[in-house]
């Protein structure tokens, strides 16, 4: 009996599926690690800041990674373009690993993601914030327009009959409906 | 202090009472038309008719023409339709109409209507409260000096279809010559037709008729009362001495009109038998202008027999008296209604005429009232209406006698306008007018126009009982009374005849009164739906509602429809009451603005006093329309609003994440411009920058 019920159990935890397609993705980016390793040795080391981004971005849309991530990578193409313009590639890319201005420079690229993603986000929504208010202003200015000129009965907070009066009797109406 | 006048022909009137003011001027003169000037100290006694005042009258300079003015009564319709009739008479032995028109009379504070005539006619040749008149004149003066020039004024009175309904001694003027001498017919229209001619120079159904009752008559009464007035001018003495007016009708009824005016007076030779054509009391056997004429040229006409009134065999007792004539029956049956209808209904009535009189029309006649009376229902006037019927048939052209009112049919209206201004009982009116007990008198006459009468009988009856705004007794003076002036409590002081009169009232009205006065009540209502139908009419639904903005427009809309039709100058005082009357209306509006815009545009008509042009502001029916649409689609976009407002509320409660979504998107989109700017640099410098 126990074991039925263990089986059962097991069944109905659902076993994350990784599809054909993802997998196709990763033995052809394996492959393509293989095959162009000084390149991916530099992107790997070097886009580090954005994978870490990508864990600790709980952001839909993973807005603040890709910001972090697009300048990170700019960091690293600058170095990349040199392995990709050289006949000793692996030699070039353990060079620029081995010096540390390779690594600041990439990784402040990333810091500057980071400091754009803040600056952005804080400036934006200073001014959507503004915006807001004053909408809400414009708002209560036109409601007000509105009851100046169609009287205080076009809020539709009272019934009103088919002409747009006011019922004198609304109890009727809503016993009638 | 000012009022309206009008001129004299009714065509102009309208124009010439907006036009023209007539003001009392110091010394006591009243104007009238800005050139006669009447004197009101100045009363000419003598040519009094009745309630009828005489004043001295002045035309231009005080050295003009003598004119003499008949200030007119308001219970006592004026004539004033007859006028143009009048006023086309040229004759030199006719009082001459100058002037009418309204004046305001400082003494009753409210208009009165007055004509004015030249004062050219002399004396009366007798008082007009002479009891027994008998002047002894000599034939030949009588045939040369009065009836010569009286037939050519009978003949122009003929010949343009008015009946003058005051020839008599009383009313003949001497011209400023000896009496006999000369003769100047005075004036007729001051009063209704016959109110002020004695009963002696009436025929005997008229006279038996209350004087306000009587009708206008026609050519053949003017010349029954012309012989009756050579009656009196050639008699040495009166043979009825004494004796009250209903004596002498019954005299009248038993022995004939001339023996009863004349006795026992001899008179010989042409006169004699003018005298005897003139006072036939049959109208059909009495002297036509015609046969006046051809006996003026020397033809002497065989006298007619006059067909000898019925008598009885036996008498029959009514009122403890004995009756043998059905004249005289039918002439006092209403005195005792109660005794009358046991009379009728225990049948003795119709075995005295079957078996006592003999004659088959009154038979018949009974017949055809005893049917009728089949008709009625029991109870209440029964015996009174009863009575009319049965008289009627014992007398065809006996006048309507119910309860305490007499009249011929003809005088109804101005009978029933007199006792409605003097507060007199009114019920036995409105009777006549609701129970249908008249149409047979009205059949059975021989002198009257039935159809017509019948018709505007029938009409009133329609509206008397109806409770609408323009029916009711109040309408049914303006139908049986066309002559009658607008009676409405509000127009107290005002004499209004036409519809232009009421408009010019009204104006004088709101402009002494600008805040919320009632113009239209049941009077005004129906005599203006009497006088024009369409100004009033299509609007009367809406004016008998209880909404005041649909009263509001339909009074603006009626007030604009007259103004139209008539053609009339501005009224801003009328406007402006107008105005005042609407807000109900422009509070109808949703939109204020809409309102505003409309008011502005009403305000503008109201100082021009255009009518039309604020009525036509209102007259879309999609104006409304318009309004409760754009008034719905307000209100869905102030819900919008609401909905917006919430939604950013919402939003913004949420503190220092607002719009941090947005913001990172925008970092995105700078990062990835400026690596796209890092790349390309990188790029250009690694394989061509060297």
């Amino acid at each position: 009996m126990a074991k039925k019920k263990n089986n059962k159990k097991s069944k109905n935890i659902k076993k994350p599926k990784i599809s054909f397609k993802a997998l196709f993705l990763f033995f052809l980016a394996i492959i393509g690690c293989i095959l162009y390793l000084p390149t991916a040795i530099l992107f790997i080391v070097g886009m580090l800041p954005t994978f870490v981004s990508y864990i600790t971005d709980t952001q839909t849309g993973k807005n603040k990674t890709f910001t972090i991530g697009a300048i990170n990578f700019s960091g690293c193409f600058y170095y990349l373009v040199h392995i990709w313009n050289t006949s000793h590639p692996m030699d070039v890319a353990m060079n620029y690993l081995s010096n540390p201005m390779t690594i600041v420079v990439i990784y402040s690229a990333a810091g500057l993601g980071y400091v754009i993603n803040y600056v952005a986000t804080v400036i934006v929504s200073s001014i959507l914030r503004q915006k807001g208010l004053l909408r809400l202003e414009k708002i209560e200015e036109r409601k007000r327009k509105l009851e100046e000129r169609w009287g205080e009965k076009v809020n539709g907070e009272r019934p009103l009959d088919g002409q747009g009066f006011l019922l004198e009797n609304p109890d009727n109406l809503e016993e009638s409906a | 202090m000012s009022n309206t006048a009008e001129s004299i022909d009714t065509d102009k009137s309208e124009k010439d009472t907006t036009s023209s003011e007539n003001t009392i001027s110091g010394n006591d003169e009243i104007i009238l038309n800005g050139d006669f000037r009447i004197r009101v100290e100045e009363p000419l006694s003598y040519l009094d008719k009745g309630k009828i005042r005489a004043y001295r009258t002045i035309r231009g300079s005080r050295h003009g023409a003598n004119l003499f003015a008949l200030v007119c009564d308001r219970s006592m319709t004026p004539r004033f339709l007859s006028k143009t009739k009048y006023m086309a008479i040229v004759n030199p032995n006719l009082c001459k109409l100058v002037q009418s028109g309204k004046v305001f009379w400082p003494s009753h504070q409210q208009e009165r209507y007055c004509f004015i005539y030249e004062d050219t006619v002399g004396n009366p040749y007798i008082k007009q409260d002479e009891k027994n008149p008998a002047l002894g004149w000599k034939p030949e003066n009588v045939l040369s000096n009065i009836v010569a020039p009286m037939v050519t004024v009978l003949r122009d009175l003929r010949n343009k279809e008015l009946a003058h309904g005051e020839i008599w001694p009383g009313n003949m003027f001497d011209g400023g010559a000896k009496p006999g001498q000369k003769i100047n017919l005075g004036e007729c229209l001051a009063l209704p037709a016959s109110s002020n001619l004695p009963s002696l120079y009436e025929p005997i159904e008229r006279a038996l008729a209350d004087p306000m009752g009587r009708g206008p008559g026609d050519i053949s009464d003017d010349l029954y009362s012309f012989g009756a007035s050579l009656a009196v001018m050639l008699r040495s003495e009166d043979p009825m001495n004494g004796v009250s007016d209903s004596k002498v009708i019954e005299c009248k009824i038993e022995k004939g009109s001339y023996a009863t005016l004349l006795g026992k007076e001899r008179l010989s030779g042409a006169i004699l038998e003018l005298l005897r054509g003139l006072l036939y009391d049959d109208p059909v056997q009495r002297w036509t202008i015609e046969d006046i004429e051809a006996w003026q040229d020397g033809r002497r006409l065989s006298p007619k027999q006059s067909p000898k009134r019925a008598k009885a065999t036996r008498p029959i007792m009514f009122m403890n008296e004995k009756y043998i004539r059905p004249e005289l029956l039918a002439k006092d049956l209403f005195l005792d209604p109660d005794e009358a209808a046991k009379l009728i209904d225990n049948n003795e009535m119709d075995q005295w005429v079957e078996r006592a009189i003999e004659d088959k029309t009154i038979k018949n006649r009974l017949e055809q009232a005893t049917q009728d009376i089949s008709g009625y229902e029991r109870g209440g006037s029964y015996n009174n209406r009863a009575t009319v019927a049965v008289a009627h048939a014992l007398y065809a052209d006996c006048c309507v006698q119910y309860k305490d009112i007499q009249f011929q049919p003809q005088g109804f209206g101005k009978y029933l306008t007199y006792a409605y201004v003097q507060n007199i009982d009114i019920d036995p009116y409105v009777d006549v007018i609701k129970y249908n007990f008249i149409t047979p008198v009205i059949r059975e006459s021989r002198s009257l126009d039935k159809g017509i009468l019948s018709s505007t009988f029938e009409h009133a009856r329609n509206f008397i009982k109806q409770k609408g705004l323009s029916a009711g007794l109040e309408r049914c003076i303006y139908i049986l009374n066309p002559e009658a002036p607008c009676l409405s409590p509000i127009l107290d002081k005002y004499y209004v005849q036409t519809t232009a009169d009421m408009m010019n009232a009204f104006e004088s009205i709101c402009e002494k009164s600008s805040k919320a006065t009632i113009l239209f009540d049941r009077h005004v209502i129906s005599f203006l739906s009497v006088k024009d139908r369409q100004n009033i009419d299509p609007y009367l639904s809406e004016l008998s509602l209880n909404d005041p903005r649909k009263k509001a427009l339909a009074q603006l809309k009626i007030l604009a429809t007259i103004q139209k039709r008539l053609g009339l100058d501005g009224y801003p005082a009328i406007t402006q009451w107008a105005l005042n009357n609407f807000s109900s209306v422009f509070e109808r509006f949703h939109d204020s603005e809409k309102s505003n815009s409309l008011k502005q545009q009403a305000e503008k008509m109201a100082r021009d006093g255009d009518l039309k042009g604020f009525a036509a502001l209102f007259d879309n029916p999609k104006l409304y329309e318009h309004d409760v649409d754009a008034f719905f689609q307000a209100k869905e976009h102030y819900q919008k609003l609401v909905d917006e407002r919430n939604l950013i509320e919402k939003e913004l409660s949420k503190g220092d994440r607002y719009g941090r979504n947005t913001g990172r998107q925008i970092a995105s989109v700078i990062s990835m411009i400026i690596s796209f700017l890092i790349m390309i640099v990188a790029v250009y410098k690694a394989f061509l920058g060297g």
